[in-house]
């Protein structure tokens, strides 16, 4: 029973981040309709951010350091967009993936040479404490995790749904001709996009790297896996995002607790994303949620 | 200035020939090696991306069900190296085969990251199937090749020249496969399903067919390109199904020119040859082989084959406004 | 003789997208020989009829039989194969390949072919690209565009493109062919032109289905005008019943 909780934990833990990256995936997909391979290498980056403005526990108060690292990253978004997704909007689907995919190389490689390939820690008194309760213990570090990430997702519902901007997100999601027809400025809401999207990835980073290590290449994996939430979770909608990345958190965590009882090496945990994504791709092209998409 | 494509081959061609003959330092033969599977492994690869035009990531995959077949087959079972020639192209064809059935019938973003999840599935399980590829440490200690047919011929390539001849047959052969098929009717209807799927359909072609003859004979020929480096190298490892090297293919495919095989020859030889000169560290390396990409993406998606027409062939000008 | 059995027929063709009713319950016949418009004000449903004839999209109600046999579930390219050919209303072109080269495709495929002899060049094969080669020559000739035969169809002017386009979808000589809005976007000259083409045509026999908004066009051209309103048939005759027809006037100039 106790290992069922952990691992239901685990899971949860895991499918905050994998939501939090997905999201803005899948705002990046549907708004701008750009398929970012570096996402991945965005999480990564933010986790390093955050190391840098919280090495040991410390100087500054963790919420702050969380609000920086977000903050680093809206900017970073900002910077992308500018920089690498402006000049290929127009240019076809192939070359906007090599784009992304070589802008992943060159963040990965770059922060080997910065950083080195060792990992390091970012230990947070939070993620040492723990509560104790009769069936589970959890630490104070997984609690903020779970209760930001909702925050931050509520938060991101009204800002969509109430105001003009996240109106404008929405439009843009659908049609994207008929935006400037009415007036809406498609360069803005893009860099908004990724300023949200990447804000996202941020905050994710600072709330997770405590729990983790932080190594350069840990974005590679991330980037399938959120991928393979937006596909399941039906191609840019975001709602169905958040429920695929639950369920594969779930997934990998219960896999990895339980698996040998199937005799399933732990180690294959990792493939089960990809096997359930590509399931999901055979029998419903659409994602599990989904809205129709493409050809 | 003209230059004659005839020419240029012969001159190239010569050169390879004699090459080993007078130059005797290792080094020198060996990145020719390393150029020539480049050369085969870009060219194969381009039939999915330059010719179709479909963005398949799961190439490395081919390449390491080549190699490994040819790993386990030999030092466990001492099979002959040509039949696992033969096998290691057959096995990826059937790879191929697996992975193109359904990832073709999706959207185009999804078949990119379909591929990509396939890749990665390939590369987890060499890495974790112990029972079968060891993992991690990979299976050393391949012999090297003796190559017969018996009664007919037995050749065993076992000095760095003759892996350097056997690379130029292969190459010979890859090189003349790839311009066969590619300037045949078939390669035609690959370049239309690249240009117009749609319109295509509508004129008769059967996509679905011609992306899986694409798919699955680019996987054939990485499969048999990796048996060959199994041979060369005497050691696979989980690192050659990884996604680095669908990187390198992607730089040189683009870099060269999707679809042009000088381009695509001139470009797996500067981005394999020329790095293996300038001898930075990997990650510099590759940090300036992603720059380099998104550079070349965004300002020369069309390559070095832009340049090559440029010098072979005048420019004709054509009017737009010409009386219909 | 020649069977009374239309070449196409469409019965209670149905094709809903979600809400939205693009096709409803349209019938249509078409006699070999025959040069049928199909007219309606914009939205009406004219190019989702014909992605659903040629299979580019599925269809929730009605039979769509070609040559006596049904083709609702095959692919596109099967129903090129056997006869049925169209262009589309945004001129699409192979860019990159010269316009030999695009013809060249258009008959490839109707021409029976295995891929070791397509690869080894047999001889067999090399008469077919011969065949092939002629025809395209014939057709170019057709329509005036013989010295632009090598040239790379992106370099083509509009215009080009539509006559490309044109004798593409004429190359596998097909039983039934359908012009998606042949006169539409060009010149004057080019509309005489291709008046001129589709009646030489429908004169040697072909049958042809076409939509256009060009009235006059419509008018000079049809023996049989279909005519279509938020995807129902409204009106079916000559260009004279049409032209007095309240319910078509009523549709396209509103109530």
């Amino acid at each position: 029973m106790e290992i069922f909780i952990e691992q239901i934990l685990n899971g949860l833990t895991l499918g905050s981040q994998y939501a939090l990256v997905a999201v803005g995936l899948a705002l990046i997909f549907g708004v701008v309709e750009i398929v970012n391979f570096a996402h991945g290498e965005f999480f990564m980056l933010g986790a390093y951010a955050f190391a840098m403005v919280y090495p040991y526990d410390g100087p500054i108060p963790y919420p702050l350091a969380i609000l920086l690292a977000t903050a680093i990253m809206v900017l970073f978004g900002i910077g992308y967009e500018r920089v690498v997704i402006h000049p290929i909007l127009d240019k076809t689907w192939h070359m906007q993936i090599i784009a992304t995919l070589a802008t992943s190389i060159i963040f990965i490689n770059s922060a080997m040479a910065i950083w080195g390939t060792t990992p390091i820690t970012t230990p947070t008194s939070l993620a040492k404490t723990t509560v104790q309760t009769a069936y589970f213990n959890i630490s104070y570090q997984r609690m903020m995790v779970f209760g930001v990430t909702a925050s931050a997702f509520i938060a991101l519902h009204l800002f969509i749904q109430k105001t003009k901007a996240g109106k404008a997100m929405r439009a843009m999601s659908q049609n994207r001709e008929a935006c400037a027809v009415y007036g809406i400025n498609i360069r803005k809401i893009s860099v908004l996009t990724f300023a949200i999207s990447s804000g996202l990835t941020g905050l994710a980073a600072a709330l997770i790297a405590p729990l983790f290590n932080v190594l350069p290449t840990m974005g590679i994996l991330l980037t399938l896996k959120a991928f393979a939430a937006v596909i399941m979770g039906g191609f840019g909608r975001v709602s169905g995002a958040i429920y695929a990345s639950f369920i594969i958190g779930l997934t990998e965590a219960l896999a990895a607790g339980y698996g040998h009882y199937l005799n399933i090496d732990s180690a294959y945990r990792d493939a089960f994303p990809f096997g359930m994504m590509v399931l999901v791709l055979l029998f419903r092209p659409h994602g599990l949620f989904g809205k129709r998409v493409g050809i | 200035m003209k230059i004659p494509r005839i020419l240029f081959w012969f001159c190239l061609v010569t050169f390879l020939a004699i090459f080993p003959l007078v130059v005797k330092t290792p080094y020198f033969i060996h990145i020719f090696i390393l150029v020539g599977m480049y050369v085969i492994f870009a060219l194969s690869y381009d039939l999915s991306v330059g010719q179709v035009g479909v963005l398949s990531l799961a190439h490395p995959a081919f390449f390491g069900v080549g190699a490994y077949t040819a790993a386990i087959l030999s030092v466990n079972y001492d099979f002959p190296p040509l039949l696992c020639f033969l096998l290691g192209g057959i096995l990826a064809a059937v790879l191929a085969l697996g992975i193109g059935i359904p990832s073709f019938r999706l959207s185009q973003h999804s078949f990119a990251i379909g591929t990509l999840g396939f890749a990665l599935i390939a590369e987890l399980i060499c890495r974790n199937w112990i029972d079968l590829t060891r993992g991690p440490m990979g299976i050393p200690g391949i012999p090297r090749p003796t190559l017969s047919i018996p009664y007919l011929f037995s050749w065993k390539v076992d000095t760095l020249t003759k892996f350097y001849y056997f690379m130029g047959i292969l190459v010979l052969l890859g090189v003349g496969f790839y311009h066969t098929l590619v300037t045949s009717r078939i390669g035609r209807a690959f370049r239309s399903i690249r240009e117009d799927e749609i319109l295509a359909a509508s004129a008769g072609v059967h996509i679905l067919k011609y992306k899986m003859i694409a798919f699955i004979s680019g996987a054939a020929m990485a499969g048999i390109i990796g048996v060959y480096y199994a041979y060369w190298y005497t050691l696979v490892s989980p690192e050659q199904l990884s996604l680095y090297y669908t990187t390198n293919l992607l730089i040189i495919v683009f870099l060269g020119g999707r679809g042009s095989l000088r381009g695509i020859v001139l470009g797996a030889f500067l981005f394999t040859a020329l790095p293996e000169f300038l001898r930075i560290t990997p990650q510099l390396r590759l940090i300036l082989y992603g720059i380099i990409l998104l550079f070349v993406v965004l300002y020369f998606p069309d390559g070095i084959e832009r340049i090559f027409q440029r010098l072979t062939t005048p420019k004709k000008i054509i009017s737009a406004f010409e009386k219909e | 003789m020649a069977s009374h059995l239309p070449i196409l027929h469409i019965q209670h063709l149905t094709k809903r997208f979600f809400a939205v009713t693009a096709v409803d319950r349209v019938d249509l016949s078409i006699h070999a020989g025959e040069l049928v418009c199909l007219i309606g004000p914009n939205g009406s449903g004219k190019t989702t009829l014909f992605n659903c004839v040629t299979g580019f999209l599925s269809h929730e109600e009605g039979h769509i039989l070609f040559k006596g046999q049904d083709i609702t579930h095959l692919s596109p390219h099967q129903i090129a194969l056997s006869g049925l050919t169209r262009t589309f209303q945004i001129i699409r072109v192979f860019p990159k390949l010269t316009v030999l080269e695009n013809l060249m495709l258009a008959l490839q495929q109707h021409q029976e072919e295995s891929f070791w002899k397509c690869f080894f060049r047999t001889s067999s094969i090399r008469q077919r690209e011969a065949q092939a080669r002629l025809r395209a020559e014939e057709l170019l000739k057709f329509v005036g565009l013989t010295r632009l035969e090598h040239e790379p169809a992106e370099n083509l002017s509009y215009g080009q493109r539509k006559l490309l386009s044109f004798i593409f979808a004429l190359m596998p000589d097909p039983d039934l062919l359908l012009l998606d809005e042949p006169a539409a976007a060009v010149n004057p000259t080019m509309i005489n032109k291709m008046k001129e083409y589709i009646k030489t045509l429908n004169g040697q026999g072909k049958t042809i289905l076409l939509v256009e908004h060009n009235m006059e066009v419509v008018m000079d051209l049809a023996q049989r005008i279909v005519v279509l309103d938020h995807g129902q048939k409204i009106a079916e005759g000559s260009p004279a019943e049409i032209k007095q027809d309240e319910r078509v006037i009523e549709a396209y100039f509103g109530r």
